[in-house]
Parts: structure tokens; C-alpha cells; sequence
């Protein structure tokens, strides 16, 4: 009697159970969400924020990837074959530019014949040029590689090149110039190089969370790093980030001295990373936010300083060149960032005296040197938080 | 009054109608892009049809005083001429600036959302019930798929999340402008100016990210009402959509709820669950509207919120 009664009672609970189940269910999935959303915002607490800041094409995209490569799962096959195209584009465009640019300043310099095409490659240029200002570009072909490298060893485009700083070119031509063959392969994937090359004009902002993981332990901050675009339009967006950042990057490409901008090609690049810089270190929002200023596009810079004289940017005005070689790249590295050196602190009032600042010498495709910065990032935000802690 | 006066009186209108012929004439070599010249002498031939009929109307009432059905008569054809003339002008395009002032310090509810329905273009507006939905199909190119508007306003909605929506804004209102008929260049022109000092010029509200050559070859433009005024910029555009936030898009919370959308309409069964979430790298911490950059306006939602907020309303 009494198994009946139990048992009785077990489908007496059961029915319950059912009909209740729906409700209970809805109760345990809203639960979860609640915890969920709280878990999230107790660990907010422990992000970090970083802003990459900068002028357009001074390196933030390529940091921002790097950081994806270092200490996240990187890229996949699928993202890789996503940039398939964007480097195609990069090709056509690069040819767009230089055959406009080789005709306008044929044009311009009617004296000079250095600028006019060969015959033959006349044709191509103007086919190629088409190609360029179309809206989806066809995948690179055999024959089409060998049209662009032909006009590429045009002595006009290799002359209109070397006065690329006048026109848009981006710094990734040289490189895929040199991998054509390589990229118009049917099975190509594009390469972690290769990715980091391809040149993408950001707008708006994009995100990645992270955790530097050292070799053999885990650093223990996590931080948030938003990228964004750098032009002149891009940097109202900017103000919406402002808010609670621990430290601030700032990229300015020292290669930069005598380009123009892409939004304004009356205004010298420095000029404005200098103003932009002014700018951001003048903002209320950031007067405890570390500045870290990476002295990005080395490897450019070490190139140029020899051919075009630092001094032909007006900031830079009074730069006296001393040796040759590489003792001269070091002396012209040194004289930008005592220039960058000296914004800082006349820009600093006595209400941001606590907020660290450091310069970095890096080059964003170097995965070595950016890795080694960003321990170094690290470390010196760590030993702050301690520091505001007062352990230290 | 006495007749000596009536004759003076009438000289003055006949001096002004002279005045105009006399300037029109003088500058009739002059070729107008859009016509002004037949514009003019239709606008002095206005003028004297109703200089005349106020003419008539004046001797008609000086002379005979003491009839008076003619007084009233003649003042009821200036009311009927006048109120004529009153609805012609504001029928005209080129009164629509101030219709649109007048309307905004009367009443909001006149305030028209989009300068593109301040103009009447058809199909301005936002999406109405029977618009076409559509397959989507990623591998497809952004510009054929922008075309339809549910995907452009899914599209807009995403990046304007991701604080890149004025690239998508000035699609649109591009799109708007093609839908003028080319004929009616003073309504374009209109259009062009709005789009200009929204999206173009430099420092405008919702300034676009284009390269510097495009931004100056449209602001020294001479002909304003060319039609293929924004084709460099909008190719820019889409480039840099294509390149920059298609790939986001793909795989953020505003293409799975297109799609559920899409899925939906076309049969009204229950919708699977979709349990994604929002794994899109675009901005989940920072969530502000775009609608020109609200400066001021930084609201802190938790992180995620959005996802989380959808999942449980289901």
C-alpha cells in the first residue's frame, strides 16, 4: 500500500512538474541570462581599454591585426581568402594611380618626355587603368600579371613611382609588385604577410578583447583594443571611445615627412600628426590615460632618410643631416623624437603629471618587434595599476 | 480722386514691364543652362496679363463709381487672379525652400525626415510592407544587393552600429537622386546642394571618407545637375564598404535578424531558434546612435546587451 501511495504521490509531483515545466524552464533560461549579464559586468571591471589613435595610414590596422595574430587564433582559411581580393584590388588600384599620375604629370611637365609611355604600354595602361576604377576587379590572371608587369618596368611608372609621395600610392605596392606571380596563382591563399600588407582603409571602429600569454604564464590583464579610422572625417567618431581609457596608442608613421594627405593633399602628413597629436593630448578625458606613441613605419624610414632630406617637412626645418649610413638614420630617428618628445611635455599642464609616457621605434609588420612592444605595453601598465594600487 | 492722377498711375506698371523687356533683351545672348531666358519672358507675360487685368479693374471702378455690381465684380476677378497666381507659385519646384521654411515654423509635423521627401521623390520614405525581400546571397557583389532596400536598411542599421553609417546614408540618398527624372534639373539641383553640404563638403555633419581628388572634382563642378556628379565617390564608397564592414556584417546580429526576417515573410511558419550570437568584431561596449554623430550623447549599455535583450525576448 504503501509502494502504491509513493508511486501515487511520484505521478502526483510529475504531473505538477509538467505542467509547470514550460514555466520553469523560461524561469532557469531568464536566470541564466541575468548571471550571465552580471558575470559580464564584473569582468568589465578588469578590461583595459586601449584606443589606437592616429592619421590615416599610420599603421593602427596593421597593429590591430598583428595583435589579432599574436594572441588570438589569428586568421583563419576563410578570413585569409577574404583578403584574396583586397590585395587584387590593392594591385589594380596601385597601377590606377601610377598610369593616372604618369599621364597627369606628362602633362604637367610638357618639357620632359620621362613621363610618357611606350607605345605598346600605352594600351595596356589605359586597359589596366579601366580595370581600376571598376567597381569588382577580376581575379588576377596569368595574362594579366604579365600586362602589369610590363607596364610596372615602364621607365614612365618606375619614374612616376619614384615621386610616388606626390600621389596616393599606397606602401604596399613594392611588395605584391614583387609577388605577382605568386598572387595570381588559382589555388593562392593569401599569407600572413601578405594580410598584413594589404592595405584597407578602415572607417568606424572595430574591436578585439585579449590576453597577452607569455611563454610560460599568463599575464592576467585582459584588454580591449579598438581600432578606428584615422582620416579626417573618421576622427569624429573617435570621441565616443573616449570614456574610461587606460592607455592610449598613437601611431604616427615617421615615414610620412613628405606625403600628403589623402583627404587633404594640400596638407603635409607630419603636420597633421602633429596637430592630431596636440589634439588628443589636450583632451579632458585623458588626463590620467598613459600615452604610448609608436614610432611606426621604420623600416620606410630607414629607406627614405637617405634619398629625401628630413628637413624638407616644415617641422623639421631645422635638422642638420651629420654622417651617412645607418649612423644617419639613427641621428634622424633620435632628432623626430625629441621633436615628438618636446610636443609632449609642451603640451602637458600639471594636472596630467602622473600619466606615464613612452615612445616606441616599431615597424607593424615586424611580428618580432611588435610582439617585444606590446610585453613592453603591458609591463608598463601593470607596474601602473599596481602603482594606483599603492603596492608600489 | 481726379482722372489726372490715373494716368501716372498707370504709367508706373507700364515702366516696369518696360524695364524687364528692355533688361531681358539685353542679356538674351546669354546661354542659360536651363532656360532662364523663356522663364523671363513667360514671367513678363504673367506680369502683364495681370497688370492688365488690374488695369481694367482700376478704370472700370474710377470711372463708374455709381454702378455696383461692377465694383464688386471687378475686385471679386482681382481676389480670383491673385489667389491664382498665389497657388501657381507655390506649385512651382523653385518655391520649395520656402514652403519647407514656412511648414518647419508652423508645425513640426510638417518636418519632412529626408530632404528626399521634402522634394516628392517617389519611394523615399522608409520601407513600406510590400517591398520585395530578398535571398541573400553573400557571394553576390554589395552594390546588386544595396539595390534592394530591406538589405540597404538592415545594412545601414549595422553600420550605423558600428559608427560607420554615413557611407551608407549617402548611398541612399544618391540612390534618391537617380530616381529624378534628368529633365527636372532644378529639383536635382536641389537634391545635389542637400547631398553636398551633408555628405561633401569638408567638416559637413556627416562627412564621407572619400579621397581628396573626388571630394574637389565635385565641389568645383560646374554643372551641378550632371548625372554622373557622385559615380567616383559612390564607387569609393562601396569599395570601402565592400572591403571595411561586408565581412562584418556577415556575421553580426543585424544579417541574422534579416534573414529571420526574410524567412519570416516568405513562409509564415515558426522560426527556428537562431542561437548566434553577436560575434561580429564591430562594437558590442559602445552604442550610440549615428544619426549625425550625437556628440554628447555616449550611452553606457552593458556590453552585449543588445544580443542578450533579443535572445530573451524570444
Amino acid at each position: 500500500m504503501l509502494d502504491t501511495l509513493v508511486q501515487n504521490m511520484g505521478l502526483l509531483c510529475s504531473r505538477h512538474k509538467r505542467g509547470n515545466q514550460a514555466n520553469t524552464e523560461e524561469n532557469a533560461h531568464a536566470a541564466e541570462i541575468e548571471r550571465r549579464i552580471e558575470q559580464e559586468t564584473k569582468a568589465e571591471k578588469h578590461i583595459q581599454k586601449l584606443l589606437l589613435l592616429g592619421a590615416g595610414e599610420s599603421g593602427k590596422s596593421t597593429i590591430f591585426k598583428q595583435i589579432k595574430l599574436l594572441f588570438q587564433t589569428g586568421f583563419d582559411e576563410r578570413e585569409l581568402q577574404s583578403y584574396t581580393s583586397v590585395i587584387h584590388a590593392n594591385v589594380y588600384q596601385t597601377i590606377k594611380i601610377l598610369h593616372d599620375g604618369a599621364k597627369e604629370l606628362a602633362l604637367s611637365e610638357a618639357g620632359s618626355s620621362k613621363y610618357g609611355l611606350s607605345a605598346d604600354n600605352k594600351e595596356i595602361g589605359e586597359k589596366l587603368s579601366e580595370i581600376g576604377g571598376r567597381l569588382d576587379y577580376p581575379r588576377l590572371t596569368e595574362e594579366l600579371v604579365q600586362d602589369i608587369q610590363q607596364i610596372w618596368k615602364d621607365p614612365a611608372i618606375q619614374e612616376t613611382y619614384a615621386r610616388g609621395n606626390e600621389l596616393q600610392v599606397p606602401d604596399c605596392a613594392d611588395y605584391f609588385m614583387e609577388n605577382l606571380q605568386r598572387l595570381s596563382e588559382t589555388n593562392y591563399i593569401p599569407t600572413k604577410e601578405d594580410v598584413l600588407h594589404a592595405r584597407v582603409r578602415t572607417t568606424g571602429v572595430v574591436e578585439i578583447q585579449f590576453s597577452p600569454v607569455g611563454e610560460n604564464k599568463k599575464s592576467g590583464e585582459v584588454y580591449r583594443l579598438f581600432d578606428v579610422g584615422g582620416q579626417r572625417n573618421e576622427r569624429r567618431k573617435w570621441i565616443h571611445l573616449f570614456e574610461g581609457v587606460t592607455a592610449v596608442i598613437f601611431c604616427a608613421a615617421i615615414s610620412e615627412y613628405d606625403q600628403t594627405l589623402f583627404e587633404d593633399e594640400n596638407k603635409n602628413r607630419m603636420m597633421e600628426t602633429k596637430e592630431l597629436f596636440e589634439w588628443v593630448l589636450k583632451q579632458k578625458c585623458f588626463e590620467k590615460t598613459s600615452f604610448m606613441l609608436f614610432l611606426n613605419k621604420f623600416d620606410i624610414f630607414e629607406k627614405k632618410v637617405s634619398k629625401v632630406p628630413l628637413n624638407v617637412c616644415e617641422w623639421f626645418k631645422d635638422y642638420q643631416p651629420v654622417a651617412t649610413g645607418k649612423q644617419e638614420v639613427e641621428h634622424a630617428y633620435e632628432f623626430v623624437k625629441k621633436k615628438f618628445e618636446e610636443l609632449y611635455y609642451q603640451n602637458v599642464t600639471c594636472d596630467h603629471q602622473d600619466r606615464v609616457f613612452k615612445i616606441y621605434r616599431t615597424t607593424a609588420l615586424d611580428q618580432k618587434l611588435v610582439k617585444k612592444t606590446f610585453k613592453l605595453v603591458d609591463e608598463t601598465l601593470r607596474r601602473r595599476n599596481l602603482f594606483e594600487a599603492g603596492l608600489l | 480722386m481726379g482722372t489726372q492722377w490715373a494716368v501716372p498711375y498707370i504709367c508706373f506698371p507700364l515702366l516696369y514691364i518696360a524695364a524687364l523687356v528692355v533688361i531681358t533683351g539685353a542679356i538674351h545672348h546669354i546661354e542659360f543652362k536651363f532656360d532662364e531666358l523663356k522663364d523671363l519672358w513667360r514671367a513678363i507675360l504673367v506680369t502683364v496679363f495681370s497688370i492688365g487685368v488690374w488695369a481694367v479693374a482700376y478704370v472700370l471702378n474710377e470711372t463708374h463709381e455709381e454702378i455696383r455690381w461692377l465694383q464688386v465684380s471687378t475686385r471679386c476677378v482681382l481676389l480670383v487672379v491673385g489667389s491664382f497666381l498665389v497657388v501657381a507659385f507655390f506649385s512651382v519646384s523653385f518655391s520649395q525652400p520656402l514652403v519647407s521654411v514656412m511648414s518647419l515654423t508652423k508645425k513640426e509635423s510638417f518636418n519632412m525626415k529626408t530632404m528626399g521627401e521634402a522634394l516628392g521623390i517617389p519611394d523615399s520614405g522608409l520601407l513600406s510592407q510590400n517591398d520585395p525581400t530578398l535571398d541573400v546571397d553573400p557571394n553576390e557583389p554589395l552594390d546588386k544587393l544595396l539595390l534592394n532596400k530591406r538589405f540597404r536598411l538592415s545594412f545601414m542599421q549595422f553600420a550605423d552600429s558600428c559608427l560607420a553609417g554615413e557611407s551608407v546614408h549617402f548611398y541612399n540618398e544618391v540612390q534618391q537622386l537617380e530616381k529624378i527624372p534628368v529633365n527636372d534639373p532644378v529639383k536635382r539641383i536641389y537634391m545635389v546642394r542637400h547631398i553636398i553640404e551633408k555628405y561633401i563638403s569638408t567638416g559637413a555633419p556627416m562627412e564621407v571618407n572619400i579621397s581628396h581628388r573626388t571630394r574637389q572634382e565635385i565641389l568645383t563642378t560646374l554643372d551641378l545637375a550632371h548625372p554622373d556628379l557622385f559615380k567616383n565617390a559612390v564607387n569609393e564608397l562601396l569599395q570601402l564598404m565592400n572591403m571595411n564592414l561586408a565581412k562584418d556584417y556577415w556575421s553580426s546580429m543585424y544579417f541574422l535578424k534579416f534573414k529571420e526576417e526574410a524567412a519570416m515573410r516568405s513562409v509564415d511558419h515558426e522560426l527556428e531558434q537562431v542561437n548566434g550570437w553577436n560575434f561580429s568584431p564591430r562594437l558590442s561596449s559602445v552604442h550610440c546612435p549615428d544619426d549625425p554623430f550625437y556628440q554628447d550623447h555616449i550611452s553606457r549599455d552593458p556590453p552585449s546587451h543588445d544580443a542578450y535583450s533579443s535572445y530573451s525576448r524570444r
